[in-house]
């Protein structure tokens, strides 16, 4: 059995997913929706990679990861503060990766 | 039984990408299009007036091409677009009958070009051009003031790495186990090794131990347990004896909530669960502190109804303010109560079978299938 402290488990989501009612419970309806996606072309990541002639980016998934996770600090950062859209209560976020495929379960008994 | 794969889409190349849900403050207000307009863009900037924001909404924000033009579009489902591009034109944002905001898309004749083909503005993807500028990304921003949508947002943000996931195992099926939810048969850790499907930039974000979630305020997590049913958590090399002996074991954010009641008398005042926006809990002395900083929204752990009274145990506490022990909890109007259901019938809470039916209402609020 995976415990609800391990990261990403079953139980994990389940008690984010709870966590998120109570906040709705507290604020109602969340206003705004937003994804927010890596682009690989960054000036940053580019900058990087041309460190060491011939790289590629998924050679370096470290250089991706770590720019991509201070983008988002700063931009959640920016929801935090009210930069980006107004004053804010509440702010949940989860980080995904965009699967390479993604496949839907139907379930034929 | 067997699980089929029903449709496979193909994204992105595994770079990395956050869902973001935000409540903003004034949020109890109905979406106005004035509000809708303010944050959110469905429109190509002037080329002329600001090139800028042309090139970026170019660059990320052009859906597509699809349709005809390019029927191999992953986003080509039976011959038509399931994000449902392109759009027609809008002279202003309204809502339809469900209240779902119908953006703003005027004709405007600029036109993007993507792939070779020319884009109008049908085809942007919703963006806020400030924060695009700012990071130059492929940044999507939606409105969904729809109390309906809740359940169907969060299950969006929470299932996404499960469904891969379960994707790949066609074998936990075999075993004739059914019921997702009875995990004696399976070997839970066995299956999340074997079946998860991981990016390299997944991989690498793991490694790092940067946070898959994230969110503000904090919920703190209270623990519901009848009298000396707490949970103890322990390591392998731990002596049980000393365990047993040490008297932090029995200490819960429950009991210690009765101690804190019989110390602060201002906490009285405080239904256990409305606690953690005053008060901190403090793990390592598992004491409650009073609060000097932020705010926490409490929330009772789920307790099945089928375990009897610690259900209404957990029912009282949503309702009993300040109690100083168990026998307080069960206590209405001065008298005692011997069990907590009892106590839920003196209170009212229960008596028919309105109970089963708010629970039921309450359950398909939250509850999954999966």
């Amino acid at each position: 059995m995976l415990p609800s402290s391990y990261p990403g488990s079953r139980r994990n989501l389940n008690q984010n997913y709870h966590d998120c009612l109570a906040i709705t419970r507290v604020y109602g309806c969340p206003t705004l929706f937003t994804t927010f996606t890596c682009n690989a072309n960054w000036p940053e990541v580019e900058e990087a990679l041309r460190c060491e002639p011939g790289q590629k980016l998924p050679d370096r998934a470290d250089i991706t990861s770590r720019v991509f996770h201070m983008k988002l600090q700063e931009y959640i950062e920016d929801i935090r503060s009210g930069e980006a859209y107004g004053p804010v209560t509440a702010c949940e976020n989860l980080r995904l990766h965009h699967f390479v495929f993604y496949l839907l379960i139907k379930q034929t008994v | 039984m067997f699980v089929v794969a029903d449709t496979i889409e193909f994204q992105k190349r595994g770079l990395p990408h956050a869902h973001i849900l935000i409540w903003q403050a004034d949020s109890d207000r109905e979406p106005s299009a004035a509000f809708v307009d303010q944050f959110i863009f469905a429109e190509l900037p002037d080329p002329k007036e600001d090139p800028l924001g042309f090139v970026l909404v170019q660059e990320f924000m052009m859906h597509g091409p699809c349709g005809d033009i390019n029927p191999n579009c992953p986003c080509m489902k039976d011959g038509k677009c399931s994000k449902r591009f392109p759009k027609t034109f809008q002279d202003k944002t309204t809502f339809d009958a469900d209240g779902f905001p119908i953006y703003r898309r005027r004709d405007t004749g600029v036109m993007a070009q993507k792939n070779g083909v020319d884009l109008d503005n049908r085809w942007v993807v919703l963006h806020n051009l400030g924060i695009l500028k700012k990071f130059q990304a492929h940044i999507n921003v939606e409105a969904c003031n729809q109390s309906y949508l809740i359940k169907y947002l969060f299950k969006y943000c929470h299932k996404g790495a499960d469904a891969a996931r379960l994707g790949v195992a066609p074998h936990s099926s075999a075993t004739g186990d059914t019921d997702p939810n009875n995990s004696s048969g399976v070997d839970e850790i066995a299956e999340y090794i074997k079946s998860r499907y991981l990016s390299w930039c997944e991989a690498v974000w793991r490694l790092f131990g940067f946070e898959i979630h994230e969110k503000f305020p904090a919920v703190e997590r209270l623990h519901v347990h009848l009298l000396g049913m707490n949970i103890v958590a322990l390591s392998e090399e731990d002596d049980l004896e000393g365990v047993v002996d040490d008297p932090d074991s029995s200490k819960s954010t429950l009991t210690e909530w009765f101690v804190a009641n019989q110390r602060f008398p201002a906490a009285r005042k405080y239904t256990y669960c409305e606690f953690p926006n005053y008060y901190t809990w403090n793990n390592k002395n598992k004491t409650w502190e009073g609060r000097r900083r932020g705010t926490k929204i409490g929330r009772l752990r789920f307790i099945h109804p089928g375990v009897g009274d610690a259900f209404y145990l957990r029912m009282l506490l949503m309702v009993v303010r300040g109690a100083l022990s168990y026998a307080d909890v069960r206590t209405y109007e001065g008298i005692v109560y011997n069990t907590f259901r009892e106590a839920c019938q003196a209170h009212g809470l229960i008596g028919d079978d309105s109970e089963w039916t708010s629970l039921f209402d309450e359950a398909i609020r939250w509850a999954s299938p999966f």
